[in-house]
């Protein structure tokens, strides 16, 4: 087929299914938005349970746990968790999820693991001679690090924070399996009924670049601006 | 201290196990579908007219559809359509997430072992003529006679389909297989020349070669006596799948269902959906 014919009929479906490619845009925007909002939540708290000094005996166990849990949601591939949680949450949680919630569970779990690894390495990046500085200050441990360290590992933590909420609108398209609604999904359906898989996976493509680069470059400005304190 | 913890862990493993073999597990499918008054069927609306969406209302359609809900009705409870694709619906039954799937199976010898299969249905005048084949580009049909004539040839399968086991059982060895999760991608592949040839029944052929025009179905045809289309169920189901299975007999013998105009009803359906290729 001839790239003008390809681009004839990407016009064509753009014009037809516009709704159902909106409704996509929406859903993708949406689950990236919601999961890497939760994510940062549930990651902040798992960043610090890992710093908890809890102890039994001379294991810290929720360090251990929380550690453990990072590992095996970032060493696993996405569409896989989303597979299990997609099949086995319904059966070990006693409340009834449908599929939009087992997903977006499995979205926030997967973000929660890789924010929290983000904190650790944005708090890590901190000069260590702050530390040493807030602490010959007079400040203790808890103080050095709300007052001196963390304002600082915020501006590490937030671009990354920015390239993660990327990263996720274009993972949302692996819940396409589940025709979750998303832009895969319509794409998946579209090319279902019109038979023109490669028109629809050009419009899929576009549209994920348009979302991303749009990201990236606010996320671009708004380094620029923390940098300005540098 | 370490001895008895392992000692009690044990002791506790053994009652476990006990326990586990005296329990007596009663049928009660059909009982929890109706009680609950909705049945889940898993469908991959990625192939018209069996089983589409429409794009813009997101609604499912299709003949598997119309089965689905047939089934529903006779039984008394409401159809919940859970959308996931094509293996994924047959591991969504294996795992009990939805009663039963609807989606063009056939009644393969693997498919019975593993699931319940229920009674068959769409059987119409055409499928004395419909068989398994290849679908291959048109310029080529005359090279593809016999099973010999696929070595060293690329052919599309869908994975997990009734067109996998043919392949593997009846081609002379030689050929090389390249999966896919959709049809309409494997036919895509074909007619961009990254396949040699796409297994696939004649039926859904046929529809394929009026909207890739570039393409045509094989003379080779696979040694295969159709069953028919069934519905799976899982295997422990029986008092469900036997309900089923007795809406689906109701649905071949109702006067008012004419099989062959349904599956009209819906391809026009899809191509008023649809886009014409010009």
């Amino acid at each position: 087929m001839s790239i003008g014919k390809i681009l004839k009929n990407v016009v064509k479906l753009l014009i037809k299914y516009r709704s159902a490619f909106r409704q996509g845009i929406f859903m993708t925007m949406k689950l990236s938005v919601v999961t890497v909002f939760f994510g940062m939540i549930f990651g902040s708290l798992i960043a610090l349970l890992k710093m908890s000094e809890f102890r039994i005996g001379k294991v810290k166990p929720l360090e251990a746990i929380m550690n453990a849990y990072v590992a095996f949601m970032r060493g696993t591939p996405l569409l896989l968790q989303l597979y299990f949680f997609y099949f086995f949450l319904p059966k070990i949680i006693p409340i009834s999820l449908d599929k939009y919630q087992c997903v977006l569970i499995g979205l926030v779990l997967n973000s929660a693991a890789y924010v929290a690894e983000i904190i650790r390495a944005g708090i890590a990046a901190v000069d260590p001679g702050q530390m040493e500085a807030a602490r010959s200050l007079g400040l203790n441990y808890k103080q050095a690090m709300w007052k001196i360290i963390a304002p600082q590992a915020v501006k590490n933590i937030l671009p990354a924070l920015g390239n993660e909420l990327v990263s996720m609108v274009k993972e949302t398209s692996l819940a396409s399996t589940f025709y979750i609604g998303e832009i895969t999904s319509q794409a998946n359906i579209v090319g279902g009924i019109t038979y023109m898989q490669i028109e629809t996976l050009m419009i899929s493509g576009i549209f994920y670049f348009v979302i991303t680069a749009t990201l990236t470059k606010l996320i671009g400005i708004y380094e620029k601006r923390l940098k300005v304190s540098d | 201290m370490k001895k008895l913890f392992a000692f009690i862990l044990t002791a506790a493993m053994a009652i476990s196990m006990t326990a586990c073999g005296s329990s007596e597990k009663v049928d009660t499918s059909l009982e929890d579908v109706k009680s609950k008054g909705k049945i889940t069927v898993a469908i991959s609306p990625d192939f018209a007219p069996s089983e589409f969406k429409d794009p813009n209302t997101g609604e499912v359609l299709g003949s598997d559809v119309f089965v689905a809900k047939y089934v529903a009705d006779k039984l008394g409870v409401e159809l919940v359509i859970e959308e996931m694709d094509f293996k994924s619906c047959i591991a969504a039954v294996q795992s009990g997430s939805v009663d039963f799937s609807v989606n063009s199976f056939s009644a393969t010898a693997d498919r019975k072992e593993n699931f319940y299969c229920s009674s068959p249905y769409g059987m119409t005048d055409s499928s004395s003529t419909s068989y398994q084949g290849m679908l291959v580009p048109a310029d080529k049909v005359g090279e593809y006679k016999t099973a010999d004539d696929f070595v060293g040839k690329k052919i599309a399968v869908q994975n997990t389909s009734l067109q996998y086991d043919l392949v593997s059982s009846q081609l002379t060895e030689g050929y090389e297989v390249e999966f896919i999760t959709n049809v309409n991608m494997g036919a895509t592949m074909l007619a961009e020349g990254k396949v040699d040839a796409l297994a696939t029944t004649s039926e859904t052929g046929a529809i394929l070669c009026k909207n890739f025009e570039s393409l045509a179905m094989a003379e080779f045809k696979f040694d295969y006596t159709s069953t028919g289309t069934v519905a799976i169920v899982n295997k422990e189901n029986v008092a469900l799948g036997d309900a089923i299975s007795a809406a689906i007999e109701e649905m071949t013998a109702d006067p008012n269902v004419n099989w062959t105009e349904i599956r009209q009803q819906y391809t026009d359906l899809a191509n008023r959906l649809g886009v014409t290729n010009d």
